[in-house]
């Protein structure tokens, strides 16, 4: 059975084709300037930031450089990290259809299903990729320019470089579960265009609906099932002790956005003539 | 037109996650516990805990417009407020959100908030996760903290063991004696905790009717549930519902209803729990380096007087003391003094004067005017579960009642 949905040489030219484009690289570097230019800003302003202004964690970053990842991932979130996302999964099979080499990949033995797992799979390590970028540029550049030390987190308790390395990494990870949903709706509304960018406006507009619709009041018994409502509760692994209850409840959500777009995504493109 | 098979994945991955969500709280009703007495749920309750820690969840349902400030206002938003107020409230409004408890209260009633608690017998941590943002309160044997992580301040104070202990101790001793007469005097046997428990429902069941609810799931743990209704015709509370954990007996759960709607007007309960006893280092707490510390006073008024006391202690006779006594109550006595009306359910706060600190402008203001109806005789401020009533003539009536019912109290 996962002999038929998985291939390993298929999953490596993909991910050869897409670490091979200079859309991809722009894109992360990209990603990797959002710390970059928050850090350089903070730094080049000579007021000092009062606690409780601007957005949360600022004006941790001027006394801690590691603080600048959580800082940068909070501004990349609703927008620009989706914006991301929602250029490569909407890609998947749109773009190999625009470009008319679709009906090829499924000439040679690769069968449909199998084709959808290894290009969403291939976007999930885009995610992985994208959200260990920041962080890491992020530490990097704080490193640079601030004072590096102990971590204080959102209890008041302190923790050591090594543990707060950790914690970067969990929050990297976690943003990339949060991205799982989303990439599977880019990867279901890119089985019904042949026209990419279609598809990528499509996942875009969808994430910033879900987000408008998660802050309406009204629509409170709408929230937990909306994919993007865990985003910013990334926040939690900065808590001590480490608070899990949103991660597990985002990671059971994503899966099942993933159910569900997958299984869509599988009924439209077996059951379509693929022309182009 | 021919369903294609290609779509059953589709299909089926949508009939699973419908019937899982109508199985999983069909599966949190299905609890089948030994059938208790109301009686019984009581003297479950009086069972002891060595330490617990678990994440409560607590939501209120009071039409009030959400007063989320100090977690999520800004300087900016703080000055455009301060902006569209009217003049001479200015300053209202930083100070509202700044310092006063008073909002900070009124923030932890209305509204969802998550928050995590840690006990035992070595002290206390209550951690309310705001969004991005943390306060946490802790109290151990020697000391109190609370720590506001988007502001970075703390505040702390010392707890005096030794006077605190002596005082305890007396006040102890002096409740059990006064239990004991009180005990004798209507001949209960108050060793006998079945007795106190028979003694107790006989004196609730004169006001409340106490039944227990359908067994059920809650917080991962088996519960019975305890419900009281009022027997008062002109309360605003339907019923109150408590999950009574029913291996340890504490409470897992509160929900109030209000007469007035189906849904709760507040509930807290837990979401999760673990009778593990937390480790003492939970209870510990240093600030963090970048930290503003204050230290935890007294009002200044009190303290200046208390200093005074302090001064004159050793010599002071005990005309002295009446004497300062008696002008500590005229310096007071300019504030009406709260009264009570009525008992139980029924029973009406009167104050017969709106507190002087409150200027009278304020009510009418457009801000509190949104809050407030007008009715006959005055104006009231209606939540579901409490009213009160401001009457023309500057009375206060508050109270757990229906306007109605406040109305005929203010006309007595």
């Amino acid at each position: 059975m996962f002999a038929r949905l998985f291939s390993a040489s298929l999953m490596l030219s993909e991910l050869r084709v897409m670490f091979t484009r200079r859309r991809t690289w722009a894109m992360l570097a990209a990603i990797a300037m959002i710390p970059i230019l928050l850090a350089t800003a903070v730094y080049l302003s000579a007021d000092q930031i009062a606690p409780g202004e601007g957005p949360p964690f600022l004006d941790r970053v001027t006394q801690n450089g590691l603080f600048t990842g959580f800082t940068a991932m909070l501004l990349a979130m609703p927008l620009f990290l989706p914006l991301t996302m929602s250029v490569v999964s909407g890609d998947t099979i749109a773009g190999e259809a625009g470009l008319g080499t679709l009906r090829y990949l499924l000439i040679a033995p690769v069968g449909r299903a199998r084709l959808l797992v290894v290009k969403y799979l291939a976007t999930l390590v885009f995610a992985l990729v994208g959200t260990f970028v920041l962080m890491i540029a992020g530490a990097i550049i704080g490193a640079i320019l601030f004072p590096v030390g102990p971590v204080t987190l959102l209890s008041g308790d302190v923790i050591q470089i090594p543990e707060a390395l950790g914690r970067m990494a969990i929050v990297a990870l976690y943003t990339t579960v949060s991205m799982m949903g989303m990439l599977a709706l880019g990867l279901f509304i890119s089985t019904l265009t042949t026209i990419p960018v279609g598809a990528m406006t499509g996942v875009l507009v969808a994430s910033g609906v879900s987000q408008i619709l998660d802050n309406l009041p009204q629509l409170a018994w709408l929230h937990e099932w909306l994919f993007t409502h865990y985003w910013l509760d990334f926040a939690d692994i900065l808590r001590q002790p480490i608070e899990l209850g949103s991660l597990g409840a985002n990671v059971i959500l994503q899966l099942g956005y993933v159910a569900v777009f997958g299984a869509l995504a599988y009924g439209r493109l077996a059951s379509k003539d693929i022309l182009s | 037109m021919k369903i294609s098979k290609r779509w059953a994945p589709a299909a089926l991955v949508a009939a699973m996650i419908t019937a899982g969500t109508i199985a999983l709280p069909m599966q949190a009703n299905a609890v089948d516990l030994p059938d208790l007495t109301p009686k019984q749920v009581m003297l479950l309750m009086d069972g002891e805990i060595q330490g617990f820690s678990g994440t409560i969840v607590k939501t209120s349902d009071l039409g009030l417009p959400e007063l989320q400030l100090s977690s999520m206002m800004n300087e900016d938003m703080i000055k455009e407020m301060e902006e569209k107020l009217p003049e001479g409230f200015e300053d209202f409004v930083p100070t509202l959100i700044e310092q006063n408890i008073v909002t900070q209260a009124v923030e932890l009633i209305s509204g969802t908030h998550k928050i995590r608690v840690y006990a035992s017998n070595e002290g206390a941590r209550v951690q309310i996760l705001d969004t991005m943002s943390q306060r946490d309160f802790i109290v151990n044997k020697d000391e109190f903290w609370f720590y506001d992580s988007r502001k970075a301040t703390a505040i702390t104070g010392s707890i005096d063991m030794q006077i605190n202990q002596a005082e305890a101790e007396k006040a102890q001793l002096d409740a059990e004696a006064k239990l004991a007469e009180y005990a004798a005097q209507i001949q209960l046997d108050i060793s006998n905790p079945e007795a106190v428990a028979d003694y107790l429902m006989d004196r609730i069941g004169q006001s409340t009717t106490v039944s227990v609810g359908k067994d059920h799931r809650i917080a991962g743990r088996t519960a019975y549930q305890l419900i009281a209704q009022p027997n008062a015709s002109n309360s605003l509370i339907e019923s109150v519902v408590i999950s009574v954990d029913s291996e340890t007996g504490m409470a897992l759960d509160v929900k109030v209803y209000s007469v007035e709607q189906a849904e709760p007007a507040f509930q807290v309960g837990f979401e999760s729990i673990s009778f593990a006893v937390p480790s003492a280092s939970t209870f510990s707490f240093t600030p963090p380096t970048g930290t503003t510390v204050e230290n935890f006073e007294a009002p200044a008024d009190l303290q200046a007087e208390l200093e005074t006391l302090k001064a004159q202690g050793s010599d002071m006779t005990e005309e002295e003391l009446l004497a300062y006594k008696a002008e500590l109550e005229a310096k007071y006595a300019d504030q009406a003094k709260p009264e009570v009306i009525g008992e139980g359910w029924e029973s009406v706060i009167h104050l017969s004067a709106i507190p002087t600190e409150v200027p009278m402008s304020l009510l009418e203001n457009e801000l509190f005017a949104d809050l407030m109806t007008n009715v006959a005789g005055g104006k009231v401020f209606s939540t579901p579960i409490m009213n009160v009533l401001i009457t023309d003539s500057g009375e206060v009536y508050a109270g757990a009642v229906t306007i109605a019912f406040l109305q005929e109290v203010a006309a007595r």
